[in-house]
């Protein structure tokens, strides 16, 4: 088995997600031309509970359900950045997608009522571009796996010096 | 206007076909599984998949009618008995079948969600719900998920 060329996928660190939803203007702004959270394809979801916000967006599956169970065979993927993507001459708006999705990633648009997801912008995701508090990356697996090792040593080696204070000569 | 459709909580259905009866019951007054709008298909042990009609936006079954007799009507894909003549174009037409021909009368007939079978099921499995909140909840049964796995602490 040889190695399979990887792609680059939004990866959130819901971690650092702040709530303040600049994705989703930026997403809907990027599509639409218009600044409404509704018609964004990433949406920040409130998790009351941890007072914790979470952005949900397409994980782009391999083997995606919603590719699987589409009857038109609307849905494919980019050649490029292998994205998702809808077409809406052939999507009959059953809806198929959204019952399919596990993440509730597919959804409908509510003018046009077709099915609509993340597309990764062409390439260049606004979302990822966009954010403050750098919560979303756009980045290969193997890059992120790297990029989150990185993060935790670095969280590791600041808790040891806290907790073992070098002792000062009196 | 968002198509509201007819949709399963997979996990909660028990297999009583309760909705089936009912739902050949409101339009053929006979409890016969043989004219229900919706089916219950048994997969596994204790797994059951519910087939109905999906309202989509660009029915194929709506354009297959020869006739004109499958319109949109207030969110919702119905078929004008009057006006049906009975070609089965539109059965051919429907990618799940489940739009098919009457027995007796040789019309088309399907789901319109009139919401009989949710006010039946005695499971609470069955609902009928926009697209835009089907999305909603598996975003959140997602997000519970996932912190559920993750554990953060703050």
């Amino acid at each position: 088995m040889g190695l399979q060329q990887e792609f680059k996928t939004l990866f959130i660190e819901h971690e650092k997600c702040n709530g303040c939803r600049i994705c989703e203007l930026r997403c809907s702004f990027a599509h639409e031309r218009l600044f409404s959270p509704e018609l964004a394809r990433i949406h920040v979801v409130k998790w009351e509970l941890d007072a914790i916000d979470v952005p949900v967006a397409c994980r782009q599956c391999v083997d995606a359900p919603c590719m699987a169970v589409c009857p038109t065979e609307a849905i494919s993927r980019h050649p490029e950045t292998n994205a998702i993507i809808v077409d809406e001459e052939k999507c009959i708006g059953c809806k198929m997608c959204v019952i399919a999705c596990p993440f509730g990633a597919m959804q409908m648009h509510p003018v046009t009522n077709k099915a609509i997801t993340c597309d990764l912008c062409g390439g260049d995701p606004q979302c990822a571009k966009y954010c403050p508090e750098n919560a979303i990356h756009y980045m290969t697996p193997s890059e992120y796996v790297a990029y989150r090792r990185k993060e935790k040593t670095k969280k590791l080696v600041g808790k040891k010096e806290k907790r073992s204070p070098i002792p000062q000569a009196s | 206007m968002s198509m509201k459709f007819l949709y399963m909580d997979e996990s909660k259905c028990t297999g009583c076909l309760e909705c089936m009866y009912t739902c050949s019951y409101t339009f053929d007054k006979v409890r016969d599984l043989e004219h229900a709008r919706l089916w219950i298909t048994k997969v596994g042990v204790n797994q059951y998949k519910m087939k109905s009609c999906m309202q989509c936006e660009d029915a194929p079954c709506m354009a297959a009618c020869p006739e004109n007799a499958i319109r949109k009507v207030g969110g919702r894909v119905i078929v004008v008995v009057s006006k049906c003549v009975g070609h089965g174009a539109c059965v051919a037409a429907c990618p799940f079948g489940v739009i098919y021909q009457h027995a007796q009368t040789n019309k088309a007939v399907k789901c319109i969600t009139c919401g009989q079978c949710v006010k039946a099921c005695p499971e609470n499995a069955l609902s009928i719900i926009s697209a835009d909140a089907l999305a909603n909840d598996k975003r959140k049964s997602f997000v519970k998920k996932l912190l559920d796995a993750t554990k953060v602490t703050y």
